[in-house]
């Protein structure tokens, strides 16, 4: 009996001490754990959520390592519900189009950090290559095609021109996706129809060659990665210097030409200003 | 035709006529039925995939409705050719003018929306060769199994008539045949319970009552031949005896009358027509009878006809008229060859010796000679001839030959 009683007791030792110090261990990093924030990313629904997160998620765990923040990726099924968050300040960092960023600084004072410096966003204006258009003014009275009425480059930078600047008088069809502006010309079902190039480009060819631009937009910067300004100034300034050393790295290169962002360059809230000038709320629809 | 080919010929129009009921009757209905079920389920799916693309049409969506048109069309390869078209007529899916699909298509349409006029239609060309090659091969494999079956029940239908009837009906008769030829032991299908048992078990009885029957009658029979047999000889014995001398089997005296009458018939109705007769007359016959007895005299009397049957020709018929007196009718004989015959047996009984009892006997004969032909009036005449021959022959001193009328002597 007492050898057995005495074999229980250094048992209950030996786990004792297999206990503490774990525990100890545990402690510390709950510790740690609580003392590293947790930051929201949440990123414009362009593509369904399984791609975003396909997209995003790589992204983040690259930038992780450098990071002594968490960054916690949050998707949105729809634009408008991705439109209400940020304007509600619910992301601590978001990737969004131009035009969101005025709107999400007028409202939270969200603040651009990181942009594609490569390329500047446009909207086409594109027709069946054999329909008689050729000029923007000769579509007047006639039914045009668009994405949703939000849509930056394709809906909303188009619609400003085609108003502002050639004060076209025109019938707005809108077919919810890029894809769908293009076959209902293509098809003859409008006249022409709102895209931007990288669309265009992504469209099978036997529906580009049955289409023609006819009428590019004003340029813009493109999307920026951006901050709350709740989010502190260092943590926004590690995430931009992590994000930019990423992007020295073929491997990031690679990751970051998916979203898409070819060369990360510093944004700033100016490269964003004369948009402001556009009229573009008028155009704006707010669901 | 035998019951075999007869039942063979039966079982084989009765498949062939079900199977061409099977085939032309009763198959066709059910493959149409599922053509038709095939293509009710086309047409509930083109249903389906209108009412599907409905949201994105009026949202005027066309890359979310060729999302769908694209997805559904690869489910469904029967599709060969699926195409919407607007209110106006104009395609709107797919993008470029689809290539003819090769064979023949089913062509189901249906409106795009729940109101009129409809949104667009949706045109689909269905191609029905997979639904209806596997009708065919259901409907070949429905025969290949029925023939089968049948095969297999008409199998076992014949081969238990074969077994059941024919072949105990074909040894019944096979046994039928063997009796008629007098066989009796041709083996019976064993006895039973059924119609052809008791038929086998009844045939065996009435084959043994009538093989005792038959061996009574063939015993009746022979009995009936023996006794037929013994009444002919007995016939033909009585017709001998009736006609022929006993002792030595020469004619009677009633007989050679008989054709002596026939002889001058012949004679007078004939022509040329001759015929002789000899009376014989033994001489010293009556010494041998006296010393030697009735036995011995008989013997020598047999003796005798054995002579005269060596001296006469074929033809010639032989009587003994009584005692030691014998006559022969010599038929179509001239007169010089009638005395030749008669010479001979004169001479031939003259060099005969009898010998009995230690003792030895010289017979002779006297014989005369009368014609029988066209101017004989009756036979009693020409037997008076030659008797008077005979007679004389005695008289002018035995063992000699006389002839009538002419007697004129002629040395043995």
């Amino acid at each position: 009996m007492k050898p057995i009683l005495f074999a229980a007791l250094a048992w209950l030792c030996i786990a004792g001490a297999g206990v503490v110090p774990a525990g100890a261990v545990h402690a510390s990093t709950i510790r740690a754990e609580v003392a590293a924030p947790v930051y929201t990313m949440g990123v414009v629904p362009q593509f369904e959520q399984r791609k975003l997160f396909d997209i995003w998620h790589p992204i983040i765990q690259a930038l992780q390592p450098a990071l002594d923040f968490r960054l916690e990726l949050v998707g949105s099924p729809k634009i408008p519900v991705f439109e209400k968050k940020f304007l509600a300040g619910e992301y601590d960092f978001a990737y969004m189009n131009p035009y969101h960023l005025l709107k999400a600084n007028e409202s939270q004072g969200y603040i651009p950090l990181v942009q594609d410096g490569s390329r500047h966003l446009k909207g086409i204006l594109v027709v069946h290559k054999d329909s008689p258009y050729a000029r923007v003014e000769q579509l007047d009275g006639k039914m045009i095609a668009f994405p949703s009425p939000n849509a930056l480059g394709a809906s909303l930078l188009m619609r400003a021109d085609l108003e502002s600047l050639f004060k076209l008088t025109y019938f707005p069809r809108y077919v919810q996706t890029h894809s769908s502006v293009y076959l209902n010309v293509a098809l003859g079902q409008t006249a022409a129809g709102g895209g931007v190039y990288s669309t265009l480009k992504q469209q099978p060819p036997e529906v580009r060659e049955r289409l023609r631009v006819i009428y590019k937009t004003r340029s813009m910067s493109p999307h920026p990665l951006s901050a709350h300004p709740r989010v502190p100034a260092e943590h926004r300034e590690a995430l931009r210097q992590a994000w930019l050393k990423l992007a020295t790295t073929d491997a990031g290169r690679r990751l970051m030409a998916r979203i898409p962002m070819y060369q990360p360059v510093v944004a700033q809230l100016e490269d964003y200003a004369e948009m402001r000038a556009w009229g573009l709320d008028r155009f704006y629809i707010l669901e | 035709m035998g019951l075999r080919a007869k039942f063979i010929l039966l079982l084989a129009c009765l498949t062939c006529g079900f199977m061409a009921y099977i085939h032309y009757l009763v198959l066709p209905p059910i493959g149409e039925q599922a053509i038709a079920i095939a293509t009710n389920a086309h047409r509930s799916h083109l249903r389906l995939t209108a009412e599907a693309i409905v949201p994105s049409l009026l949202e005027s969506d066309l890359a979310k409705t060729y999302e769908l048109l694209d997805a559904i069309r690869y489910d469904n390869p029967d599709w060969r050719r699926l195409e919407l078209f607007s209110t106006d007529g104009k395609r709107l899916y797919p993008l470029a003018l689809p290539a003819k699909a090769s064979g023949s298509l089913m062509t189901l349409e249906e409106p795009v929306g729940f109101l009129s006029p409809p949104l667009a239609q949706l045109k689909i060309g269905v191609d029905l060769s997979r639904s209806i090659d596997m009708a065919q091969a259901l409907e070949s494999s429905v025969m290949k199994a029925l023939a089968f079956l049948l095969l297999l029940i008409m199998l076992a239908v014949w081969l238990e008539v074969e077994v059941l009837i024919r072949r105990p009906l074909s040894r019944m008769v096979a046994a039928a045949r063997r009796m008629i030829k007098g066989d009796f032991n041709a083996p019976l299908p064993a006895r039973g319970r059924d119609e052809i048992g008791e038929l086998a078990g009844t045939f065996a009885d009435l084959r043994g009552t009538i093989e005792r029957h038959h061996i009574d009658l063939a015993a009746e029979l022979e009995a009936q031949r023996a006794n037929a047999l013994a009444l002919v000889e007995a016939k033909r014995q009585a017709e001998h005896d009736a006609t022929h001398d006993a002792l030595t089997g020469l004619l009677n005296r009633r007989e050679l009358e008989r054709r002596l009458r026939i002889a001058l018939h012949e004679a007078q109705t004939g022509i040329g027509s001759r015929h002789a007769l000899l009376f014989m007359d033994l001489d010293h016959f009556k010494r041998v009878n006296d010393s030697c007895g009735h036995p011995a005299g008989d013997e020598l009397l047999r003796n005798i006809t054995a002579i005269m049957r060596r001296c006469v020709r074929e033809d010639d018929a032989c009587a003994r008229m009584g005692g030691d007196e014998f006559a022969i009718l010599l038929k179509d004989c001239e007169r010089r060859v009638a005395v030749r015959i008669a010479n001979d047996i004169c001479r031939s009984i003259q060099q005969y010796r009898f010998e009995c009892t230690g003792l030895v006997f010289h017979v002779g004969a006297s014989i005369g000679i009368a014609r029988l032909d066209a101017t004989s009036t009756s036979v009693d005449q020409v037997m008076a001839d030659a008797d008077a021959a005979c007679y004389e022959a005695k008289r002018r001193g035995r063992s000699r030959v006389e002839v009538a009328p002419d007697i004129q002597p002629v040395d043995a």
